[in-house]
């Protein structure tokens, strides 16, 4: 320890906590609480998806067709990469290494970057197209409820969207803690916190690809 | 703190190179046609792939128990309430017709629903 | 690791504004949470007395249509966010679990003073919405009529959204305090009762508040930009926001009626200083309840163009609850009998509840039933059972809560004949006002109507006398509890020989709680001589 006691500052636990590994523990009970709290948060979206596609089977069709499945895909891909990235920068914090933290960071740091990079660009596609979200709506189509579809695409992928960018502000805080040296193999609650939902943001897009880009 | 499991890397590699063959799988699979069952073969490939995310890259594998019964509870919330709603949603059409012929109701309101019609006036 | 502990009450240590402000201290919490949700409670009985002003003639007294409409919006937006859902979990949940857990604190410290500042936040946009031209939609904001209104829909409906993840966020809290900070020895069934329904009211804050927020997310985007959700219109569904609303609220009935639950426990077995009857069944009767309160939703949507076939599965699965919660009845009397009752003030209120929470209960399996509801839906019947259950219920506890934890909370006793008398007052004006309103209400006069016929004068009559009875009461409590902040007797440690660990410490409290962590070695209601 006496090699890690320069390279790190010392964890404090928390006074009401009788030990580090309690502290851990109930940290991430709570993050799993919250997580689950997130997967209802996104399912009443979902079930709007779902009853609105029962009820306009022919316009979900068209207005599938509007979306780029090779950005959705490129963008699909991103995500899985940062996960794994997030998935090594804990691992690396466990095992003490802060340089591979910080740079596994700052690489899902860029994925996430990536992913809002293209998002942003597919919505300037549906903008130039007047696929904008209700009472900006202009697109062209057979169906007369498609806005209803841009309203739910431009709400989940927004919601998501603001999720990624949370996560990115996440990110750059424990890149900061990392380089002060806070984070090693005693004390890595809060990488592994923000990976968590680092991952359920990951997890959302999972479901979303297929649902909005995919399924006709 | 320092006797928490730690992941080979190579299962996270591992994990990852599964993931974005699922991918694959997702998009090719799309090109088929099961017709009724698009939905459902593209959600099983998309439930697949996060299993896999939650117990590898998640740790549930090995995490405690309880955090695992965290999570299925909360999908098993999510099922109730995509089941009710639809329950509602997929009968609503059925209600209206039998009222319409038993009571004679001739309502201006345009029933959602009925025959998917999708003839909804749009104004904007 | 052995340190000198601080002597003096948590109030003592520090002084000053910020020593509250940005406290961690989850008794200092509770205390903000407390006087909080009290001026929620005096700003929304305010509104609730001038609408039973305004209906002591059947013609127009003092507001125009569109003032009541927002009256009772008001009244009841305010009465639920800002005083029913985080009366009881939040102020009493706060400052006790910790102490009933024998803990330091709850386990985030810092997330639940965070979670107070965002409940200041959103109540702040829900008083602001006032100003900016009050809500009249009622405080259920269906589409479309809110889409539509020129109100400020937004803004109260961003304060809601807001006070929401307060919610979220003490529920995850708890449920962490629950699982980690028992102290050595105290096993899930060795725990507080109180404890048990504040775990059960955690799982539904942490599954349902979430689908509140996207709700109400998705009104006012549906509100500002037309996406054609909720806005038939737009070929949009307006059931499907009352589907999602009541995914929430309906489970949200019991966020504010599990911890009242909780409260009865503790009192009942204090005052009748005997073992609770059924622990186990109570305690999983709590989660019982939270897992069937979601299944019920569809029982508010019987008129609303729901289908036939989802109107008679909800109103099937409505009758569930019942079950649960007579077992919690049946075994707070059974509690009772043969004890040694000592009648309280706190035992007065536990009595009141059981007497009018069984009324509301009653006409709750009256208003699950199908064909009945149809006739009886927004009608005055409705106002009086929800009434029953969340005021005589609810309120109720909350009353018993604040006389059973003044001495601890405040160190100092009140005027217990003053306390009986104001008990008596409320509960008759309680009755007067309400009873009333189950027989207008069958006879079919609607609700959210400030002209009404003439035939139903004489019970809004009697209503509104009996809303000065509960006025009177009201302030009776506030007298003397204020005169007890001022010059009350000091409070002993343990004034009811109560024997759940949060009268072990002093009172008030240190600020660590207990001078050394407690250990528990049987259950919590092991009174001497008491069978179990």
């Amino acid at each position: 320890m006496s090699e890690l006691d320069s390279k790190f500052i010392k964890h404090e636990v928390a006074h009401h906590f009788e030990s580090a590994e309690q502290e851990f523990d109930t940290a991430k009970l709570g993050m799993w609480t919250f997580l689950g709290q997130e997967l209802l948060f996104f399912s009443a979206l979902f079930v709007a998806y779902a009853v609105f596609r029962f009820l306009y089977p022919a316009m979900f069709l068209e207005a599938h067709r509007h979306l780029s499945v090779n950005m959705g895909f490129l963008n699909t891909i991103v995500l899985l990469i940062s996960s794994f990235t997030m998935a090594m920068a804990i691992r690396s914090a466990q095992v003490s290494n802060k340089k591979h933290t910080f740079i596994y960071l700052l690489v899902t740091l860029v994925c996430a970057g990536m992913f809002m990079v293209v998002k942003y660009m597919e919505y300037m596609e549906k903008f130039h197209h007047g696929l904008l979200p209700g009472r900006w709506f202009t697109g062209e189509g057979t169906s007369e409820v498609l806005h209803i579809f841009f309203g739910l695409y431009f709400c989940l992928t927004g919601l998501h969207g603001i999720h990624v960018l949370i996560g990115m502000g996440l990110i750059i805080w424990l890149l900061i803690r990392t380089q002060k040296g806070e984070f090693y193999s005693e004390y890595y609650t809060p990488v592994e916190m923000v990976g968590l939902y680092w991952h359920l943001v990951d997890l959302v897009w999972i479901f979303l690809f297929p649902l909005l880009y995919l399924v006709g | 703190m320092s006797e928490h499991y730690v992941v080979p890397v190579k299962t996270y590699v591992k994990t990852l190179l599964t993931l974005i063959f699922l991918t694959f799988v997702t998009v090719k699979i799309a090109e088929f046609d099961f017709g009724s069952l698009n939905v459902a073969v593209a959600l099983f490939v998309a439930m697949i792939k996060a299993t896999v995310v939650a117990l590898f890259f998640m740790g549930l594998k090995w995490d405690k128990g309880f955090n695992a019964v965290i999570l299925i509870t909360s999908l098993i919330f999510m099922a109730i309430f995509f089941l009710l709603t639809l329950g509602d949603i997929e009968t609503r059409a059925q209600t209206d017709k039998v009222e319409a012929m038993r009571f004679g109701i001739n309502s201006p309101v345009n029933i959602i629903g009925e025959g998917h019609s999708e003839s909804h006036s749009k104004k904007h | 690791m052995e340190h000198e502990v601080d002597k003096r009450s948590f109030y003592e240590v520090k002084k000053g504004f910020m020593s509250w402000a940005i406290t961690l201290d989850h008794k200092r919490i509770g205390i903000m949470y407390l006087v909080s949700v009290l001026i929620g409670f005096g700003l929304g009985g305010l509104f609730a007395l001038a609408l039973r002003l305004e209906l002591i003639t059947p013609d127009k007294l003092f507001m125009a249509d569109k003032m009541y409409n927002q009256s009772f919006t008001l009244h009841g937006a305010i009465m639920v966010f800002l005083f029913i859902i985080p009366s009881i979990p939040a102020s009493f949940g706060n400052f006790m679990l910790p102490l009933m857990l024998g803990a330091k604190d709850v386990a985030f410290p810092r997330l639940n003073l965070a979670s107070f500042h965002i409940f200041l936040l959103g109540a702040a946009f829900l008083v602001l919405s006032i100003f900016l031209g009050a809500v009249d939609t009622g405080w259920t904001f269906y589409a479309p009529y809110s889409l539509h209104t020129d109100t400020s829909v937004v803004c109260a409906v961003f304060g809601a959204f807001i006070m929401g993840f307060s919610s979220i966020l003490t529920g995850v809290n708890f449920i962490a305090t629950i699982h980690s900070l028992r102290p050595p020895g105290m096993t899930w069934f060795r725990m507080p009762l109180f404890v048990w329904a504040l775990y059960s009211t955690s799982i539904l804050q942490v599954l349902a508040t979430p689908v509140l927020g996207i709700t109400l997310l998705l009104l006012m985007v549906e509100r500002v930009m037309n996406i054609g959700i909720f806005d038939p219109s737009l070929g949009g569904d307006p059931v499907l926001f009352e589907h999602f609303f009541w995914f929430y609220s309906h489970p949200a009935v019991y966020i504010m009626i599990l911890p009242a639950m909780g409260v009865m426990s503790e009192l009942v077995t204090t005052f009748c200083r005997r073992n609770i009857f059924g622990y186990k069944y109570i305690a999983y009767s709590s989660i019982a309840i939270a897992v069937i309160s979601f299944l019920v939703w569809g029982h508010h949507l019987f008129v609303s163009g729901q289908s036939d076939f989802a109107s008679m599965l909800f109103s099937l699965l409505t009758f569930l609850v019942a079950i649960p919660s007579a077992i919690k009845i049946f075994n707070w009397i059974a509690t009772m009998y043969k004890g040694s009752i000592d009648a309280k003030s706190p035992f007065l209120y536990f009595v009141a509840f059981i007497l009018l929470f069984c009324i509301g209960g009653f006409t709750g399996i009256v208003l699950g039933s199908l064909s009945l509801d149809v006739n009886l839906h927004d009608t005055y019947f409705v106002v009086a059972h929800f009434h029953y259950t969340m005021m005589g219920g609810v309120l109720m506890a909350f009353l018993g809560a604040v006389h059973y934890w003044w001495p601890k909370m405040i160190g100092k006793m009140y005027n217990e004949l003053l306390a009986k008398i104001a008990c008596f007052l409320i509960v008759i004006g309680f009755n007067v006002v309400f009873f009333p309103q189950f027989l207008m209400g069958a006879k079919g006069m609607p609700r959210r109507y400030h002209v009404y016929d003439p035939e139903f004068h004489v019970y809004h009559v009697i209503s509104t006398v009996g809303s000065w009875i509960l006025a009177v009461g009201f302030i009776m409590v506030l007298y003397y509890l204020i005169q007890s902040l001022r010059n009350g007797e000091k409070a002993p440690d343990n004034p009811w020989g109560s024997l759940t660990l949060e009268w072990k410490t002093t009172s008030p409290p240190i600020l660590e709680n207990f001078e050394s962590t407690p250990s528990v070695t049987c259950g919590p209601y092991e009174y001497k001589g008491s069978p179990s």
